[in-house]
């Protein structure tokens, strides 16, 4: 019980930081996972999230105006289901891996929910500022403070409901790998590997957009190099 | 007697700090409509509570400050201190209106905004991260620790000499967004981060346990055609699910 109430208060405070304030970052997948895995004693499994539901989303930029999949949210839930699962049901190693990239795909569902409230949260925003300044125009006394503040909560609360309602459900999805004929569940533990292909074009692209075609070759090389030294 | 009176209206460091401390929450009551109007008149009012004494004045200072403002969060500090020197200015009735301070936030928000996005999120966080995440893959979660100081500690610097500096300069300091080291400073941020992209996608998979010739042929199969539909704008949240079910079907099959 005291593990999911700590789950809620960091959807929470991952809602808030991701628009909000204090946008101090702790909202990204590298370190919400990461404090995720550390909460339920698997810090390796909750940086691995992280890394992989960051670099999805290293491309975007949490502007105010900006329309985006809430991948913070995206990658706090899938995080949390995955571990919780773990630790409830006990998965294997091949049955971890496969619930991984399950949670991979869970996450940019939950990603696009959290689009969808965040424009309804800016709405009441926007009803709340078009109330203080007709309030104002009146010459009605007012206290932006505790408005602003009540805008603050709210981003709170949406991560904390959110998280109340999608960890469990994240949950039962990891469970239901345990019914899952095993050649599947090893072709999605391979595929857990296999995705990086694809989430690391979404970190390229985003390079690549600005021009940066040679140092991101240079680098590449200088992996590979570093590989083939290593490896030697 | 007029000394004091001056004294008493001067905003002191606890003010600055305080709006430095509420500058963090600038975008707390987002809206599609009015921006950060209530954002910026939350920062605004430990200095209106100095200065503006009369209730009437005070309601005054507020409607001003609630009027549509939109800017970077993190170079609004720069606004804000400007903002603080030119309501002082109107106070003394030193050649401030109040159309002026309303102009100034009209012009230098969307100014901060696209000098401040271009430094903070395209250029700044992508690099923080890219270093966060390659500090992750090899020693765990150490990486968020370097993620959180490689960002937080320029920003946080930066967000307060911009304070001052907007303080010092009143209205004049829409100069400060012309400085040549922040561009110098997101070109050589660009440059870093794409080499440390380019070296994440390989080194990652160096890491996979028992990487096996087929591991990495479909990650680059899976690489390339991601790279192709994300190119051609296909969103990431049809893309990636597809080439998840890819990868499944490509795990059975190894």
């Amino acid at each position: 019980m005291e593990l999911y109430l700590a789950v809620l208060f960091m959807a929470g405070l991952v809602a808030m930081d991701t628009t909000s304030g204090p946008q101090m970052l702790v909202s990204e997948p590298l370190v919400s996972c990461t404090l995720f895995g550390l909460l339920f004693g698997r810090p390796e499994l909750g940086v691995m999230t992280g890394v992989l539901f960051q670099m999805l989303s290293i491309g975007y930029m949490p502007l105010g105006g900006e329309h985006f999949t809430d991948n913070n949210m995206a990658a706090c839930i899938s995080c949390a289901s995955l571990l919780a699962a773990q630790r409830m049901f006990g998965l294997s190693g091949a049955e971890e891996s496969a619930a991984l990239t399950v949670m991979l795909v869970y996450g940019v569902a939950v990603g696009v929910v959290g689009l969808h409230l965040k424009n309804y949260e800016r709405r009441l925003n926007g009803i709340r500022a078009g109330n203080i300044m007709r309030r104002l125009k009146h010459g009605d006394p007012v206290t932006v403070g505790s408005v602003h503040r009540a805008g603050i909560s709210a981003s709170f609360v949406k991560g904390a409901l959110m998280a109340a309602v999608l960890v469990p459900a994240g949950t039962v999805l990891c469970r239901l790998i345990l019914f899952l004929p095993l050649p599947l569940v090893n072709g999605m533990s391979t595929a857990s590997h296999l995705v990086w292909g694809s989430v690391a074009a979404s970190g390229v692209v985003f390079y690549l957009a600005k021009g940066r075609s040679v140092v991101i070759l240079l680098g590449s090389l200088g992996g590979i190099a570093w590989i083939v030294f290593t490896k030697l | 007697m007029d000394s004091v009176h001056e004294t008493v209206n001067k905003p002191g460091f606890g003010t600055f700090f305080r709006i430095f401390l509420r500058s963090f929450f600038l975008q707390g009551s987002w809206s599609q409509t009015h921006r950060q109007n209530l954002g910026f008149a939350y920062c605004m009012e430990p200095v209106g509570k100095i200065l503006w004494t009369d209730p009437v004045q005070y309601a005054r200072f507020l409607k001003r400050h609630t009027d549509y403002y939109n800017g970077n969060p993190f170079m609004s500090t720069l606004v804000l201190g400007a903002v603080v020197r030119m309501e002082e200015t109107l106070r003394h009735g030193s050649g401030v209106t109040e159309d002026d301070i309303r102009r100034f936030k009209k012009v230098a928000g969307p100014a901060t905004g696209s000098v401040g996005d271009g430094m903070f999120w395209s250029a700044l966080r992508p690099f923080a991260l890219v270093l966060g995440l390659l500090c992750a893959v090899s020693y765990g979660i150490y990486g968020a620790v370097v993620f959180l100081a490689t960002f937080n500690i320029p920003a946080c610097i930066l967000r307060w000499y911009w304070l001052r500096a907007g303080y010092r300069h009143g209205h004049n300091v829409i100069t400060e967004l012309k400085n040549r080291r922040i561009r110098i400073g997101v070109r050589i941020m660009d440059l870093f981060g794409g080499v440390l992209i380019g070296l994440l996608a390989v080194l990652y998979l160096a890491q996979v346990e028992n990487g096996i010739a087929a591991v990495y042929l479909w990650s680059a199969i899976l690489f390339i055609l991601s790279f192709t539909l994300l190119r051609r704008r296909y969103p990431l949240y049809l893309v990636f699910p597809a080439s998840v079910g890819i990868a499944v079907v490509a795990g059975m099959v190894m």
